[in-house]
């Protein structure tokens, strides 16, 4: 047993007690002052501020004075349900008024893979967003990966499986493209954050991000059922556009709301 | 209820059994509180409020900090006590929310002032507590002494594994990272502790000598 021993078990929480039960332990503290110094003060209770029960009497009172039931907010299958459902939604609502055009114009090769994407961001965010707005929860999936998935995923799919070529009117085309993808992004992403807005986020940029992802990944699965345009170019800068200015939006409001 | 005197306490040193009890405890007094039980919110409060002054008493060495941290992070976790899914470990809820109001309070407390100074400059040493008596605070203070130089990241880790008992993984998820991380720190920690408690003996012998010339 050696001192670093002794930091070793400290820090993977085996507490004073536990050691004191560990003959290696207490040889080793015999002969070391450092480590019975360390020991001792990790032992001792840490200082109290000694406030007294007026402070506690407020903190009762604070909470008594607005006492409701509350619904703990969904689990994280739930969330992911709600997540598919609201995109399900919103993507229909876009249907009925756009039309189906450009997904009748897509091959079995690129719905099966867009579809797979558009899916698997979805469930990525939707488990990121739940855990980032349950504090002390389990980050099963860190914020930047639905992120990377939809901004790695989109443009390499796209390049694969779409073909480029010349044509007209790729500015006012894409501009039609890229309002309509941000009508819906926003609309997604509102309706996220009035959900998101029951939880408790430590993080609003991150949090913000990721309700930007939902809002980017149904905006483009949006434009792909409806947009007649399915070339190369008009994907990559019309369609992605509308995802990276949802992303950043939701950080940048995620930031604005953490400062405000 | 459990009576105050009778119940488990946390602390430096609680044994898994009394670590297991008080999470028992906290779990279902939480989902009380959350069916709007005023009784299990008083008791929530008695319990968790004494974590939560000696980690803020730790973290910033100010009682009127403290207080105002307090009041600030209940409201918040009132406020937010749907955001708690029963079953899940209590204390990393709560004080996850509790390092968020510290966080936000520095934030507020850095654009007011303007200024751009350290965190630890918001820590400072009781001077005329009228409330703590002079042995708790000489104790408070060597305990406070050794825990103001080490980094702010790692006394936070500290504070959590020594105040509260939660183990590594509930720390890990209270500060939202991963186990390996707060191992890490801890390590790194203890090791600084080490080394100021070192400093402070040699500190010590060196007075000691100066009154002894």
């Amino acid at each position: 047993m050696t001192c670093t021993d002794v930091d070793q078990l400290l820090s993977e929480g085996v507490s004073v007690r536990e050691m004191k039960l560990r003959a290696a332990v207490l040889e080793h503290m015999q002969s070391c002052r450092r480590c019975e110094d360390l020991v001792s003060w990790t032992e001792a209770p840490a200082p109290d501020p000694g406030l007294g029960e007026l402070v506690e009497e407020r903190i009762r009172s604070l909470i008594h004075a607005d006492l409701k039931p509350v619904r703990p907010l969904p689990s994280t299958l739930g969330a992911i349900g709600g997540a598919f459902v609201l995109a399900g939604m919103i993507s229909l609502l876009h249907t009925l008024t756009m039309g189906v055009r450009g997904w009748t114009a897509l091959s079995w090769l690129q719905v099966h893979w867009l579809s797979g994407l558009f899916l698997g961001v979805i469930l990525l965010a939707a488990i990121s967003l739940i855990a980032s707005i349950r504090p002390g929860s389990r980050q099963r999936v860190h914020a930047a990966i639905p992120i990377l998935a939809l901004a790695i995923g989109f443009p390499s799919l796209i390049g694969w499986l779409f073909p480029s070529g010349p044509r007209e009117h790729f500015v006012a085309d894409g501009v039609r493209c890229l309002a309509g993808g941000l009508m819906v992004a926003a609309m997604t992403a509102g309706l996220t954050y009035a959900l998101a807005r029951r939880g408790y986020s430590t993080n609003w940029p991150r949090t913000g991000a990721t309700i930007g992802v939902i809002g980017g990944v149904v905006a483009i699965l949006a434009l792909q059922i409806s947009c007649p345009d399915q070339e190369f170019g008009h994907l990559l800068v019309w369609h992605a556009l509308a995802m990276l200015l949802s992303i950043t939006g939701g950080y940048l409001a995620g930031r604005r709301t953490m400062q405000s | 209820m459990m009576n105050s005197e009778q119940s488990p306490q946390a602390g430096p040193d609680i044994n898994s059994d009394s670590r297991m009890a008080l999470s028992e405890m906290l779990l279902h007094l939480m989902r009380r509180y959350q069916q709007a039980d005023a009784a299990a919110a008083d008791e929530l409060v008695a319990r968790v409020n004494p974590i939560l002054a000696r980690y803020y008493y730790a973290l910033t060495g100010n009682p009127r900090i403290v207080e105002d941290l307090l009041q600030d992070c209940w409201l918040r976790i009132h406020r937010a006590r749907q955001s708690y899914r029963p079953g899940d470990p209590v204390l990393p809820w709560i004080l996850a929310i509790a390092r968020h109001t510290r966080v936000d309070q520095y934030r507020r407390w850095k654009r007011s002032s303007g200024r751009e100074s350290s965190i630890d400059a918001m820590a400072q040493h009781p001077s005329s507590d009228p409330r703590s008596t002079m042995e708790t605070r000489l104790e408070a203070n060597s305990i406070l002494a050794v825990m103001e130089r080490i980094p702010e990241s790692q006394r936070e880790i500290l504070m959590m594994l020594k105040v509260s008992g939660m183990s590594v993984e509930e720390v890990a998820r209270a500060t939202g990272s991963s186990s390996a991380a707060v191992k890490q720190k801890a390590y790194r920690a203890y090791q600084a502790v080490r080394r100021a408690l070192g400093l402070k003996q040699e500190q010590g012998e060196e007075s000691d000598d100066v009154h002894r010339r």
